[in-house]
């Protein structure tokens, strides 16, 4: 059912290692509310996931003991500890890649749980497509690189005078502005900085977006690219990031830092 | 007529007073010059009567030679008189007019002074008109005496400084009581200012107690109504955004069950229900917390949030375009602002078609244009358009209508960062949106 174009299995990246998920990824679900948990619970089983679930952090921790969990779904409104006390006191104990489920709107939640050390969020109500390619893109993220670099402390970025911020997705320009970047632009800029000075082929790009499924971003990688461009380089004086390779890709060609 | 009051409350007030002081003022001057010219003129009248009739007894007992030398003597202040031996025929005129009384009173003193009138002795008092009065008296032998009294009127002249102190007085105390009538109905104009300001803040503004009772009762009912009606509308506001908020855990389950549908018409058709249906609730929510809105300003590059929004349009299939310069960068909420020209420019793609925003720097700011080719809105209902829950066709399908809080929304974001927001129905046809906002 899914429209999801960014399989791994379709990745053929001499550039990127190569993304080796087991052949079913283990997945924890906690969320309070029955229904909910059920119908997720089944849309992971669905498309090949293997799904334990817990009701508070109580039966979090139970199945975590029990068995070995490649990505944990947290919902933040939980009975008792909270999904960001659950997130803060999980990743002083492990480097087990989490994706909050948060109300939309509440940004304060969003911010609090990616500084908390979350990999990633997502909005209720989501639509299955977002969640699954959320899903599929942090563990394949989390397979490529290694525990350290998603560490707490490594979610400011500085390139060419730029900083992303990952845990508030701001960027900000040298003049100190705030950048606006749409979620597929913000998920390009974030592939680019993850492998700098190397040659990304459209598909590489593909796969490595995090966000976006679809028909539209599938056509799209040049108009995206050039949309990112625009924002990073909009007149003659600004530092060239993204350089087009002929016939091959793109290439980020500024070296970023982590601050 | 009517136009010729004067509008304010102090004034009005004042003027009454000046009426009212002003009668009082002319009425007490009056009596006090009746009074003056009655009761002290009697008195007046006797004490002449009895110099007259002292001078009579006087030339009775004097030679004739020395009466006129006497009566010249006996005459003084107003009075003035002669002594004739032959009948004055111009003085005494029986049945002449005697305003102050003379005759009687010359009379009267006779009697007092066991003098015996003689029939036709007294001929009467004469008025010659104002200001002299004239009469004669007939002595024993035949002779006469007569007098010309100048009129009292000249003895009180002194009155017209009285007059002159007592208007500039009663001019004092209008001066006073005007200035008095301001400071007492200047808690009326507070009470209008925070009137005026019900609705428009988030803020409720109490009005100050103070004044004459009257007023500080108004005042402090005034300020019990202002509590009601913010506890009225907070608590319909909180049910209302519980009511959204809530809302969203059904349309979770219902996405995720629309997944099991094996039918891909009928799941797409709910999934289309359910993004409209959180659309609805985002803006409600968004209108809601619209006034508590607690995102920090920043410097942001207009430019870059109006090209995501113009791209956002494109990739769903709108014809659209953006033209501006490089960064423009302005202090605003950036999610707020961001949500307010998304309104617009989803209004222009709506209701218009073709939508060309475009931007540029004005000395004042940043200038923003939203261009459609649409019907435009009525020149009547330009305004009515800001106000919430408005729409204008009520029969529009509200797949393209929404909830009617777009714009409110964007006015309350652009208004709150210090921008301006106009709408302007263009010659040619199709709407025109202006967005200015201040300097970085």
């Amino acid at each position: 059912m899914s429209a999801d174009n960014s399989d791994p299995e379709r990745s053929c990246s001499p550039a990127a290692p190569r993304s080796v998920l087991p052949p079913e990824a283990r997945l924890l679900l906690v969320e309070d509310d029955g229904e909910t948990r059920n119908l997720v619970a089944r849309l992971l089983r669905e498309n090949g996931m293997a799904v334990t679930t817990a009701r508070d952090g109580r039966e979090m921790w139970e199945a975590i003991q029990n068995s070995k969990v490649d990505l944990i779904l947290l919902d933040v409104m939980l009975p008792g500890a909270s999904g960001l006390d659950l997130c803060r006191e999980l990743r002083a104990r492990s480097s087990v890649p989490i994706i909050m489920l948060t109300a939309k709107g509440t940004e304060a939640d969003r911010v609090v749980g990616l500084e908390l050390g979350a990999d990633d969020y997502i909005a209720k109500p989501f639509s299955r497509p977002e969640l699954l390619a959320r899903i599929r893109a942090v563990l394949r993220r989390a397979q490529a690189a290694p525990d350290q670099e998603r560490a707490i402390g490594s979610r400011i970025i500085g390139f060419a005078g730029w900083i992303l911020d990952t845990s508030r997705r701001e960027l900000t320009a040298p003049d100190g502005s705030g950048t606006d970047l749409s979620t597929a632009e913000y998920d390009l800029l974030l592939a680019f900085l993850e492998h700098p000075q190397r040659i990304l082929t459209r598909d590489q790009i593909l796969e490595q977006s995090r966000h976006r499924v679809g028909a539209v971003f599938d056509r799209s990688v040049d108009v995206l690219v050039s949309r990112l461009r625009r924002k990073l380089e909009p007149n003659e004086v600004s530092v060239t990031c993204i350089k087009t390779v002929r016939g091959a890709g793109y290439m980020f060609c500024v070296t970023p830092r982590r601050l | 007529m009517i136009h010729l009051l004067p509008k304010g409350l102090a004034a009005r007030s004042t003027l009454v007073m000046i009426l009212a002081v002003g009668l009082v003022h002319i009425g007490s001057v009056a009596l006090y010059e009746v009074g003056n010219s009655w009761a002290p003129v009697s008195k007046w009248t006797q004490a002449i009567a009895e110099q007259i009739v002292r001078t009579r007894q006087a030339l009775e007992q004097s030679p004739a030679v020395d009466r006129e030398a006497i009566t010249h003597e006996m005459s003084g202040g107003s009075v003035l008189l002669h002594w004739t031996p032959e009948r004055p025929a111009a003085t005494c005129i029986a049945g002449s007019r005697d305003p102050y009384g003379f005759d009687a009173a010359v009379k009267d003193a006779m009697l007092r002074h066991g003098i015996a009138i003689p029939a036709g002795t007294l001929a009467g008092a004469e008025d010659k008109g104002d200001p002299a009065t004239a009469g004669c008296l007939q002595m024993s032998d035949g002779s006469y005496l007569t007098f010309h009294v100048s009129s009292p009127a000249a003895a009180t002249r002194g009155t017209h400084g009285t007059v002159l102190s007592t208007t500039t007085m009663v001019l004092g105390v209008v001066v006073l009581a005007g200035l008095l009538m301001r400071w007492v109905t200047a808690p009326l104009n507070q009470l209008v200012l925070a009137a005026n300001i019900i609705g428009r803040t988030a803020d409720p503004m109490p009005v100050e107690e103070v004044g004459p009772e009257e007023t500080r009762n108004v005042a402090r009912a005034f300020n019990a109504m202002q509590r009601r009606i913010q506890t009225l509308v907070s608590d319909r506001t909180q049910a209302l955004a519980a009511v959204s908020h809530d809302l969203r855990t059904p349309i979770t389950r219902l996405r995720l069950r629309a997944g099991f549908i094996d039918d891909p018409a009928v799941q797409k058709q709910i999934d289309a229900d359910l993004d409209e249906m959180e659309a609805m609730i985002d803006t409600t929510l968004a209108y809601l917390s619209g006034s508590q809105e607690t995102e920090p300003p920043r410097l942001t590059d207009i430019s870059a949030l109006l090209a995501t929004l113009v791209d956002a349009a494109i990739d769903a299939g709108h014809p659209a375009t953006y033209e501006g310069p490089g960064p423009v960068t302005a202090m605003v909420r950036p999610l707020t602002l961001k949500r307010a020209l998304g309104n617009l420019i989803q209004n222009a793609v709506l209701y218009g078609g073709n939508v060309r925003v475009s931007l540029r720097r004005k000395s004042g700011g940043v200038a923003i244009a939203i261009e459609d080719d649409g019907p435009g809105i009525p020149e009547a209902d330009l305004e009515r358009v800001f106000e919430p829950f408005q729409r204008l066709e009520p029969s529009r399908n509200r797949s393209t209508g929404g909830v009617g809080l777009g714009l409110t929304i964007a006015r309350q974001a652009i208004l709150a960062d210090g921008g301006a927001l106009q709408l302007e129905n263009r010659l040619g046809g199709g709407l025109t949106v202006h967005v200015a906002m201040h300097p970085s």
